[in-house]
């Protein structure tokens, strides 16, 4: 009798250990490199303030959810996600003509909506998945000396990767093909350029 | 022997293509719930406004949603997308809808250009998520709206706020548009309920 009760004991942990062999922890590392092509140079250099991107996702900072095959799983990132949109978007404005001080008249400030990566399975003939990962950001600048904000906007940035690299690998690449397109929208926004 | 592979490429092409047929088109509406919106005792609601709304997703207007779905057959497990396309912008609809129920619940909404405050209804997001519950099916709806409140003379923001809508159903079959325009409207009722308790746009309105 004490037997079959350590057995029918184990059985749910087997089954459990089970479940969760198939849940592999998905590892992120975020390695991004500006290079963002067709940004359209400023004629004046104008002064910025990046301020700290907001994390308005919900979920953690180094998170990002992953959905394959039907399924929603979590890929954990390296570092902090909305710190790397900070600088990239700081390199961004560099990289534009702007200048990039502490103690600009404009602040420009960013909230992290949403951020998801997909993985599409491998169509016919075809041994590589198509990894999408998807940024939505809102950025607003506020005018310091009229305490207002000036402008605001939301932008998408979609980035595609087709590989046969290891998920992690994949959502990173696609990760930094989606902020590029991300920037390049705001840099090149005329609504952006004209409001301060 | 030539005739015979053109046939069986002609074959394979159409067997591909079969699956390639996945767009559902609908004609999406939101109809009001009876009894939900109603103008609340004592309160009036003097300041005139007008609404515009946009859609800040990057996908088509009239995109409903794109629900990823896996079929399982005897040949494996295959994943297909689904959009869900509306004869209308989504944010037309969405926008109807807001007015519509804005109006039966006694708030000043108006069309006409001189008004105190622009109301704006931004949608970031629209998300479903369909989950198997033992034989029947779960389908996990939700609207991501940010709504702002500008001061027409001004152009000052004088409030703004993100709301998500959640409409869930459960059936043994959810993939037909019924099932769609369901929790659409759910989620958006509930949108349109939190934005209606939100007591800062309510002293604003005031």
């Amino acid at each position: 009798m004490k037997k079959n009760y350590k057995t029918m004991m184990l059985l749910p942990l087997i089954f459990v250990c089970f479940l969760l062999s198939g849940c592999d922890s998905i590892n992120v590392p975020l390695n991004y490199k500006p290079s963002i092509i067709g940004l359209n140079k400023i004629q004046k250099s104008k002064s910025v303030t990046v301020g700290e991107v907001v994390n308005g996702t919900g979920n953690d900072d180094k998170t990002i959810v992953f959905g394959c095959a039907a399924n929603n799983y979590i890929a954990t990132t390296d570092q902090s996600i909305t710190k790397v949109l900070r600088l990239a978007t700081n390199k961004a404005l560099v990289q534009a003509g702007y200048r990039s001080t502490e103690n600009a008249r404009y602040i420009l400030q960013a909230n992290l909506l949403k951020i998801k990566a997909e993985k599409l399975p491998a169509i016919l003939f075809q041994n590589n998945s198509v990894y999408i990962t998807t940024i939505q950001m809102e950025f607003s600048l506020y005018d310091k000396v009229s305490k207002t904000q000036v402008w605001d906007d939301v932008y998408n940035g979609v980035g595609k990767v087709r590989t046969g690299a290891q998920d992690g690998i994949a959502i990173s690449v696609a990760f930094n093909r989606a902020i590029d397109g991300l920037l390049k929208q705001l840099i090149n926004s005329v609504t952006f350029r004209k409001s301060f | 022997m030539i005739k015979r592979i053109k046939y069986i490429i002609l074959f394979l092409i159409c067997f591909a293509l079969t699956a390639c047929s996945t767009v559902r088109h609908m004609d999406l509406n939101y109809q009001v719930p009876t009894g939900v919106f109603k103008k609340a005792n004592g309160v009036v609601y003097k300041q005139s406004f007008m609404l515009r709304s946009n859609d800040k997703r990057d996908v088509l207007p009239t995109q409903i949603v794109a629900i990823r779905y896996a079929n399982t057959t005897q040949y494996g497990t295959f994943v297909v997308v689904i959009p869900y396309m509306s004869n209308r912008p989504v944010a037309e609809i969405i926008s109807e809808a807001l007015i519509q129920t804005l109006k039966e619940s006694g708030y000043n909404v108006t069309s006409n250009h001189q008004v105190k405050y622009i109301l704006t209804a931004r949608i970031l997001d629209i998300n479903c998520i369909n989950k198997p519950l033992f034989v029947k099916e779960t389908q996990d709806f939700s609207i991501k709206i940010q709504f702002y409140l500008v001061n027409a003379i001004t152009e000052k923001q004088v409030w703004k706020q993100t709301i998500i809508g959640h409409g869930k159903y459960t059936a043994f079959d959810v993939r037909d548009n019924e099932s769609i325009q369901l929790v659409f409207n759910e989620a958006l009722t509930d949108c349109i309920k939190q934005l209606m308790k939100n007591e800062q746009f309510n002293n604003i309105m005031r």
